[in-house]
C-alpha cells in the first residue's frame, strides 16, 4: 500500500490515524473514539480494512495483544503523514470557507 | 466467534485472513455481545468488506505485476541499444585498439636505407597484427580486420627504431603513434 493507496481511502484512514494520535487503542476503542469526535460509526470490516492498509504503509504498528484485544499505535511516519494531510485539509477548508463567505455576501 | 461471522470471514483473501481474521472476529464478537450489532448485520458488513479487500488485493497484485513488467521493458529499452552499439564498436574498433602489432615494411628511399628490409615489432597495448602489404604503399591505407588505418609518417630515429604515425580513417580519426623497436 502506497501513500496514494492510503489517499484513495483517505477519510477512514485519517479518522483512524487521528484517533491513534491520541494514544494506542484496540478496535472497539477506536470505533467508539471515532464515533465520539467525528460522529462516524465504522463497521468492524471497514475499520480493519483501514488498519491493514495503514499497517502495510508503516503508518501504524500492532502492539502485543491484551487478552482478546489487539491495540495499535501510530508510528512517527504515520504522525508526519497525518500532520501533512491535516494541514492540507486546513488550507482547503480555509479557502473554501472564505469563498463561501464571499458568495453569501 | 459466531458461526456466521466465521463464514463471513472466508470472503477475505487468505493472507489477509491469516493476519487479521482472529482480531476482526473478536472485535465483531465484542460488538455483538455489547448489543451494538446483530450477527446478521455484522456478517453482511464483513462480507462486503471482505469482497472489497479481495478486489483491491487482486488489483494491487495486478499493479505490482504491471509495474514490474513496465520496469523490465524500460530496462531492456535502455540496455539493448547500448549493447548493440557496444557490439558494433567491437566490430568497427571504435574504442578497441589492436592488441599487438607486427609491422612489416621495406624502405625504398635512400634516406631510410639504414632500416632493415623487414621491420617487426610487438606493441604492448591493444594492437592486433597488421601488415603493410607493400613497402611502396607505406603512405597509403592498410586495413586490418578491425579498422582502416593510414600511415601518416614514418620517421627513422636510428637503425633500430622508427616512429610510425597512424590514423584511424574508418571511425574517429584517432591518431596513434608507435615507436617500434627492432
Amino acid at each position: 500500500v502506497t501513500t496514494d493507496g492510503i489517499r484513495g481511502s483517505s477519510d477512514r484512514s485519517i479518522l483512524v490515524l487521528t484517533s491513534l494520535a491520541g494514544g494506542p487503542k484496540h478496535g472497539y476503542a477506536l470505533i467508539k473514539d471515532i464515533e465520539g469526535f467525528a460522529g462516524v460509526t465504522l463497521g468492524p470490516g471497514t475499520l480493519y480494512g483501514s488498519l491493514a492498509n495503514l499497517e502495510e504503509a508503516g503508518f501504524i504498528k500492532a502492539l502485543p495483544a491484551d487478552g482478546r484485544r489487539y491495540p495499535y499505535q501510530i508510528t512517527a511516519r504515520g504522525l508526519t503523514y497525518l500532520q501533512e494531510r491535516l494541514f492540507e485539509s486546513a488550507r482547503v477548508a480555509k479557502v473554501g470557507l472564505a469563498r463561501i463567505a464571499g458568495a453569501t455576501r | 466467534m459466531s458461526r456466521v461471522v466465521k463464514i463471513a470471514l472466508w470472503t477475505y483473501p487468505r493472507r489477509w485472513r491469516d493476519r487479521y481474521g482472529s482480531e476482526l472476529g473478536d472485535l465483531t464478537h465484542e460488538l455483538i455481545e455489547r448489543g451494538e450489532m446483530t450477527p446478521l448485520i455484522s456478517a453482511a458488513s464483513l462480507v462486503r468488506a471482505g469482497a472489497l479487500e479481495r478486489v483491491s488485493s487482486s488489483w494491487r497484485h495486478r499493479k505490482v505485476v504491471m509495474l514490474s513488467a513496465a520496469t523490465l521493458l524500460i530496462g531492456v529499452a535502455i540496455v539493448l541499444p547500448i549493447a548493440i552499439q557496444h557490439t558494433g564498436q567491437v566490430r568497427t574498433t571504435k574504442t578497441v585498439l589492436p592488441v599487438s602489432v607486427t609491422l612489416e615494411y621495406k624502405c625504398l628511399s635512400p634516406s631510410q636505407s639504414s632500416f632493415p628490409p623487414t621491420y617487426s615489432a610487438q606493441r604492448i597495448r591493444n594492437l592486433r597484427c597488421v601488415r603493410v602489404p607493400e613497402a611502396t604503399r607505406y603512405k597509403g591505407y592498410f586495413v586490418d580486420r578491425l579498422a582502416s588505418w593510414r600511415i601518416l609518417s614514418v620517421t627513422d630515429m636510428n637503425a633500430d627504431r622508427a616512429r610510425i604515425m597512424l590514423r584511424d580513417v574508418s571511425e574517429s580519426q584517432r591518431r596513434w603513434t608507435a615507436e617500434l623497436p627492432a
